[in-house]
Order: C-alpha cells, then structure tokens, then sequence
C-alpha cells in the first residue's frame, strides 16, 4: 500500500515537471525540431542518400528530383545529403563550443561569487572586459590571428563567450550562498568545495542549462557566419556557412542553393531559441 | 552528571564584534562575557538586531565577511576558537557543536531528500558506510519521535511541514552527538502546539545526553520553561544574567521588567 502512494507521489512529481518544462505549444515545437535535427547529424551517415563530398560536374545544379531531393550544387554534389551532413558539423562544433565555455565559465563564476570580496571585483572587471567588446569582433580577430581552421574557430569562440556564463552563474551563487541552508551546511562542517560544487551548483545549474540553449542557436550562426566569411570549417567539409558562401556566385541562376542552407540555419537557431525561452520560463513559473 | 562544574563550557571572555558599513563602523557586540555549561540550557534573551544571533555565529566561525574587529576570547572545552585553522574548525561543527537554525524547511537544499543530506552530513565527520550511514540516519528520526522515518528520508525538504522539518534538523544536528547545540530562535517560525513538542525534544537532549544547550529566541515565555541560566541582551550588551529564577523572580535592569511585561 505504501509503495504504491510512493509510486503514485513519484508519478506526480515527474508528470508536474514535464508539464512544466514542455507545456508550451512553443517550446515543443522548439523541442520536436532540435530532436529532429540531433538524429539527423547522429545517423548522418545512414539518412544521406549521396555522397556529400562526391563531385559530379555532369549532374551539377540539378533541380530536384529522386535522386538527389533537394537538386544538386555547382559542382554536382547532392545538396540534401550536404545539409544532413552539415547538421553534424553544426552541432557537434557548437556543441563543444558550448561544453568549453560552460567548462571555464561556471567554475570561475561559482568561486568568485562564493569568495565575493576584492578577487570577485578583479575577476568580475576581466569579465566586463570581455563583456564590453562585441563578441563576433574579438572571436574575429582571434580565428584571423591563428588562421582559419575548425579547432582555431572553437578556441577563438571558447575565449569569447565564457564570460556571459562566468556573469550568470556569479549572480546566481550570490543570490544562492544567502540562503540559509548554506549557512547550516557550514554549521554542519562541510567543506567549501562541497558547498560551491555539490551544493550551490546543483542550485543554479537549471538557469545555466536554460541559458545554454538560448545561447547555442547563437553559437550555430556564428559558426556560420565565420565559414561564410572563410575563417572557420574549411571546404570541401559540407557546413551550412560554407555552403552559403559557395553558392553566393548563383544567386541569380540558382537561388535554391542559398535559400535551402539559409532557412535550414533560420529552422536550426529558431528552434533552439524556442526551447530555451520555454527552460527559462518553466524554470520561472516554479 | 555529579559534578556540573568540571563538565566542560562553551565559554565567551570580553567578545566585541564591530561591522564594516558604508560609511564607518557600527559596533554590534560589545564586552560580552557568558558561558553555556554542558547538560544545561542556557538562554540568551533580546529583541531583533540586539546581537544574539551574531554572538551565536561568532561561536560557530560563521560571521559575515565585513566583519570588521573581532575581539575577546571563545573557548570550547578550554580551546581557543581563534587558534583554530579552517581544517579544525570544520571538523568541530557539527561533531562538537551543532546548530539548528529558524527557518527549518530553509535550512535544508530543497533539491536533496532528507535522506541524503542526513547521510552526507554523518558520513563527512564519521568514517563508516553508505548503510551504516542510513541506519543512524534512521535510528536519529525515530529518536526524535519521527514515525515512519525510512519513508521520511527518501521525502524532499518541501515535502514536510515546518515542525517535521525542524526535527529532523534535530535529528541531523544530533546524529553526530555533539556536546553543544547552539539553537537559534529554534521555535519561533511554528505554531505553538509545535513549538511544545520542540521544545521537549530539546530539553530530552539536554537533560540525557547532557548536551549544553544555547538557546536563542526573544520570547520570555519559552525561556521559562526551557532555560536554566538566563542572559538579557539589549543593543549588543548584556544587561542582566542569572537563573531562570532570578530574572523572573527578582529582574533587575528595567528592560528586562519591561520584557516580562511584554509576555502576552
């Protein structure tokens, strides 16, 4: 009998946090899409019909048939099977853009928070620092100082956007280590480190995830942007950015190949914005 | 308990506490002495923003970073609380003096069950198993007259009602046997069937395990049934101290008269 309430208890705690996370019509459209996009760059290799990388100048710019469902680029590749592709190398580097910077950012954030004093208002002006240079620029002029490559662009990115993680998670573990919980973990004897990485972390770690997912629709256009521009993925790798760049000479004859890349990246960014607003406000209602 | 004298103390020589604010200093505590024997409860009595609560931080190493002076002497069973480095001091909250706090469903992260917590607090000062851990876990709720407590620990803070919630920070706090609990207006945010039955729990403590006991609130009525020696503090000084019977028999200092005659 008393299992069963505790099942039924269970239940009703997890129904309460699915509802509230995924309610929105909005967000779960968000949520539908980014699902979507994760399986195509996961199994990529299976769902490809062609060849991204197989040059046929015969069959080039195609119009969309059987074969090649989306039509085929300048030089003859299939450009439905580049954009799943091209899914893979978005994610994936925005991905690990996003691992680094939550990786520097929050510990940094966590103990100047927690420390407060004169090292959080050194640390908090280095912060600003970063903050107060537009973030596209300075990731600029590091990826053209180091050169273009796809590992140079993740450090270029990596170095710019921890900041605005090492600001939230500051503000977050003020507004936490007030609590008076914190105060009766100290009279228990915990340690520190325990407090700021077991305690006060699992705290704020759901408005960090939030800001997480807005910020990776933002990290995917900047991926694009700087492979249009010819500082990040280089080609022939099917990216959507220099997909973009390399059918900008067609925009007269063949706009499909702009359009598509173009509205799959507006598809990409929106949806992972939708998702985000909804983490946020679900966090918020509570 | 023969001899309540050689028992041990938590003893405060001279203690002056000044913050730092804006513009200057304001000077919170000043030139207390007091000591809280083991196996009895000592009260310390005032109204908000007298001090009571930052002498009981001062105690357990708690204070605020803009803390500005901190002079006079702690001695916890005849050691000094200043010459202790963060290490030692962690080591003594908690296994030797513990504390629960006025908030209780505050005092606990929302986001662990009771369970964990308890066990995450015992296992941090006692070298023993994960199932070790719970049974003492255990034994501490049903110690505190907590039915059902193997449910209980698998419950999140939120879960329970204020007075569940402060007896199991009884429970936690005590489940490493300290010898001093320091009890900061432990009673205040319940109602007052609750705050009874709290207050009993904390007298068994006392009176079986002489634990010595620091009992903060600003109400005379719990004072009287609790305590045994009784502080009065006003705007960080002491004004009057004795026994219990001697402050409600025979009060000295005016403002304790106009306490007494502020109980309801």
């Amino acid at each position: 009998m008393n299992h069963k309430v505790r099942k039924l208890e269970k239940k009703g705690v997890m129904h309460f946090r699915w509802a509230e996370y995924l309610g929105d019509t909005k967000t779960r459209i968000g949520f539908g899409i980014v699902v979507i996009f994760v399986i195509l760059a996961i199994f990529a290799p299976m769902i490809a019909p062609n060849d991204p990388l197989y040059v046929d100048v015969i069959n080039k710019l195609q119009p969309p048939s059987r074969q090649f469902w989306f039509g085929t680029d300048n030089m003859g590749r299939c450009l439905f099977s580049r954009i799943v592709w091209g899914s893979r190398y978005s994610l994936l580097y925005s991905f690990i853009i996003m691992v680094i910077t939550i990786l520097i950012g929050v510990p940094i954030g966590l103990v100047s928070g927690y420390i407060g004093g004169k090292i959080d208002n050194f640390i908090m002006r280095i912060i600003d620092l970063f903050m107060a240079m537009p973030s596209f620029v300075l990731a600029l002029a590091i990826a053209g100082t180091l050169g273009p490559s796809g590992k140079n662009l993740v450090f270029a990115m990596s170095c710019v956007y921890w900041a605005s993680y090492a600001r939230l998670s500051r503000a977050l573990t003020i507004q936490v280590k007030e609590q008076s919980f914190i105060l009766a973990l100290k009279a228990g004897g915990c340690s520190h480190t325990k407090i700021l990485f077991g305690h006060i972390l699992k705290n704020i770690m759901d408005s960090i995830v939030a800001l997480a997912t807005m910020e990776i629709g933002g990290i995917i256009l900047s991926i694009a942007g700087f492979s249009f521009i010819g500082l990040g993925v280089q080609p022939p790798t099917p990216e959507w950015g220099i997909m973009l760049s390399d059918s900008k000479n067609y925009i007269q004859t063949c706009p499909r190949l702009m359009l598509i890349p173009g509205i799959v990246v507006v598809i990409v960014v929106m949806a992972f914005n939708l998702l985000g607003d909804g983490l946020k406000n679900g966090r918020y209602e509570r | 308990m023969a001899d309540m004298n050689d028992n041990g103390e938590i003893k405060i020589e001279n203690l002056e506490i000044d913050f730092r604010i804006k513009k200057g200093t304001v000077s919170v505590i000043k030139n207390i002495d007091m000591s809280v024997k083991k196996g009895r409860v000592t009260a310390l009595v005032g109204e908000s923003g007298s001090g009571k609560s930052v002498t009981s931080h001062a105690v357990m190493g708690l204070l605020p970073m803009n803390v500005k002076k901190l002079s006079g002497k702690i001695w916890i069973d005849g050691e000094s609380v200043e010459s202790l480095s963060v290490k030692e001091r962690q080591k003594i909250n908690g296994t030797k003096v513990g504390m629960i706090f006025q908030d209780p469903v505050d005092s606990m992260n929302p986001l662990y069950t009771v369970g964990n917590q308890m066990i995450e607090g015992i296992r941090r000062h006692r070298k023993i198993s994960k199932s070790e851990a719970e049974e003492k876990a255990v034994q501490s709720l049903e110690a505190v007259n907590l039915s059902n407590a193997r449910q209980l620990m698998k419950k999140y803070p939120f879960e329970l009602s204020g007075g569940m919630c402060q007896r199991v920070m009884i429970a936690m706090t005590m489940s490493l046997e300290p010898e001093y609990l320091i009890a900061d207006e432990p009673t205040t945010a319940l109602d007052v069937t609750v705050q009874k039955q709290i207050i009993k729990e904390l007298l068994y403590m006392s009176h079986e395990k002489n634990v010595g006991i620091l009992f903060i609130t600003h109400d005379l009525g719990v004072v009287a049934e609790v305590a045994d020696d009784v502080y009065i503090m006003k705007d960080g000084k002491i004004v009057e101290q004795g026994t219990v019977y001697d402050i409600f028999d025979h009060p000295e200092h005016p403002y304790t008269k106009m306490l007494l005659d502020a109980i309801l």
